[in-house]
């Protein structure tokens, strides 16, 4: 019976992880069919079936629609990036990354260029949250439609960027931190009374 | 003698009354911005500023001591009398009429902050919109005093009669950037409304505040101006600066100021050296091309002919750009004197 208890308070913690453990919502892939440029100032792009290359000096912008909207409610702590930067000579400012719903409110998120290393590959960078943009009228509703690539450079530096893709994600909690340690140890405690309930028996 | 004494007694009001403008009113008068004209077919970058300033017309001081400070909030006592009868409740916070509260005297003089138009004012306490922890600044209760400005919009510093070249899309029209959130924005005329490029959301309430740096990105081939009304600022000014990266600012004074006099360089954390490579970097428009300096020690420099670039304007109604190496995060105040004579 100890060892049916311990096991059931194992896979209660368990169910509790999975449901408190960090989500990640895929956003979009930059590609033909994934994303649609709708304004771009500055940047030249080239757009393939998988990715978007943007060129051009680091005050130029891109804005785009995605496919189909999708739903980030409870994963805008961060937001991962996945992009290659080429030529190791180009701007190393900041840029900001925006959702912006239906209605055009916007949710900020800034990363640096500096940080795509190594250069001419897949690199992942998690951005920083900035939060609402202060050009909202009302508060980002959740559901990411459009996109915004913006740079915050001095226009004197080049950049040439291929995007590959974008997902939002919510970073693990103290809480969730703890659940994991407590179900951690639930599932210890499980394991010794299961071999103490076999070397019983 | 009696006619003596009817021309003394007639002649008293008109002394008391020069007496009380002379020391209640601030200087005021009007400034040009002047926008350079495009080809018509490609753009020529103006960058501005707002150098004056306006008095917020409300009900209740518009100057005064602040009692109390909070988090997020300043109260100003109201004490029912004439002097100070309170603010009414809700008129301080107005999007499209946006007001400012500046510190004006004590260790945060010159700090300046966005007056929220989401949560209403009381009559005696405002919240500002700003992130910034008002209980961090060392502002002195009961001594330090404010005052509340009028803020400007995209709306009202470049309303239709400026003449804009417009259109329904942001492509052969007048581009407004401003640096926002660490990027910049782009704005565009359409015939009505101010709206972002990108997602073409109606933008005439976004706010620029005094030291708010502007490129006017003009594709008209006609020059433009902005005639600007308004007060001389008349006491010290503080603007943020970013500890890494970029930060916009405007030239905040209606007269031009030069590397030498501008304090950039006693901006805490500035970084100087005999390189421009390592050294932070001041940025703006000469005659239509981008001259970067950075500072040596002794010397503000040129970036490239490293000539010595102390006495190099940075004129009245212009804004100029900061680059600062690193990665350190948060700001640092450009805290700047009065740069001619005047008081409050």
């Amino acid at each position: 019976m100890k060892f049916l208890k311990s096991a059931w308070l194992a896979s209660v913690f368990l169910v509790t992880m999975v449901v408190h453990a960090p989500g990640q919502v895929f956003i979009t892939g930059y590609g033909t069919g994934d994303y649609t440029s709708t304004f771009t100032s500055g940047f030249t792009k080239t757009q393939t079936a998988t990715t978007l290359e943007l060129s051009g000096n680091d005050t130029s912008s891109e804005f785009g629609s995605i496919a189909t909207p999708v739903n980030v409610t409870g994963n805008t702590t961060s937001l991962q990036l996945r992009a290659s930067y080429s030529n190791a000579s180009t701007s190393t400012s900041n840029f900001d990354v925006e959702l912006f719903d239906a209605s055009g409110n916007g949710l900020i998120y800034q990363g640096n260029l500096n940080n795509f290393t190594p250069r001419g590959s897949n690199v992942t960078l998690s951005l920083v949250s900035l939060g609402e943009d202060p050009n909202n009228l009302t508060s980002f509703n959740g559901t990411v439609s459009s996109l915004g690539f913006l740079t915050g450079g001095t226009g004197l530096a080049s950049l040439d960027l291929t995007l590959d893709q974008l997902s939002a994600s919510a970073t693990p909690e103290p809480s969730t931190y703890a659940l994991l340690i407590i179900g951690g140890l639930a599932i210890v405690g499980g394991t010794r009374a299961l071999r103490k309930a076999k070397v019983s028996a | 003698m009696k006619w003596l004494l009817w021309i003394v007694l007639l002649s008293l009001p008109v002394a008391v009354q020069a007496q009380t403008a002379t020391s209640n009113t601030t200087p005021s008068g009007f400034f040009t911005l002047n926008i350079a004209a495009g080809t018509g077919t490609t753009s020529v970058l103006s960058l501005l500023s707002v150098p004056l300033l306006n008095d917020a017309n409300v009900t209740g001081p518009v100057r005064g001591v602040i009692s109390a400070v909070s988090t997020s909030t300043f109260t100003n006592s109201s004490d029912g009398s004439q002097n100070n009868p309170g603010w009414t409740a809700g008129q301080l916070s107005s999007a499209s009429a946006p007001l400012l509260i500046r510190i004006t005297s004590g260790q945060a003089i010159g700090r300046t902050f966005l007056i929220s138009s989401s949560t209403p004012n009381t009559a005696t306490t405002l919240t500002i919109q700003d992130a910034t922890d008002l209980t961090t600044l060392g502002i002195a209760a009961g001594t330090d005093t404010y005052e509340i400005l009028a803020g400007y919009t995209l709306a009202t510093l470049f309303p239709a009669s400026v003449g804009m070249q417009s259109g329904g899309s942001p492509t052969n029209v007048d581009i407004v950037q401003l640096f926002v959130a660490g990027a910049w924005n782009q704005y565009y005329y359409d015939g009505s409304h101010w709206r972002r490029a990108g997602p073409n959301t109606v933008s005439d309430n976004v706010v620029i505040r005094p030291d708010t740096g502007i490129i006017y990105s003009r594709i008209g081939n006609t020059a433009l101006s902005v005639v600007l009304m308004g007060s001389v600022p008349v006491v010290n000014a503080a603007s943020m600066v970013a500890n890494s990266g970029i930060t916009f600012v405007g030239n905040t004074w209606p007269v031009n100021l030069t590397l030498a006099t501008s304090s950039i360089n006693q901006i805490s954390g500035w970084v100087s050296s005999a390189s421009p490579s390592t050294s932070d970097i001041v940025q703006f428009l000469v005659s239509g091309a981008w001259n970067q300096y950075y500072y040596d020690g002794s010397h503000w420099r040129r970036a490239g002919p490293n000539t010595v670039s102390d006495n190099v304007a940075i004129p009245a109604g212009t804004s100029i750009i900061l680059s600062k190496q690193g990665s350190t995060t948060g700001t640092t105040p450009l805290s700047q004197s009065v740069p001619y004579a005047a008081s409050l």
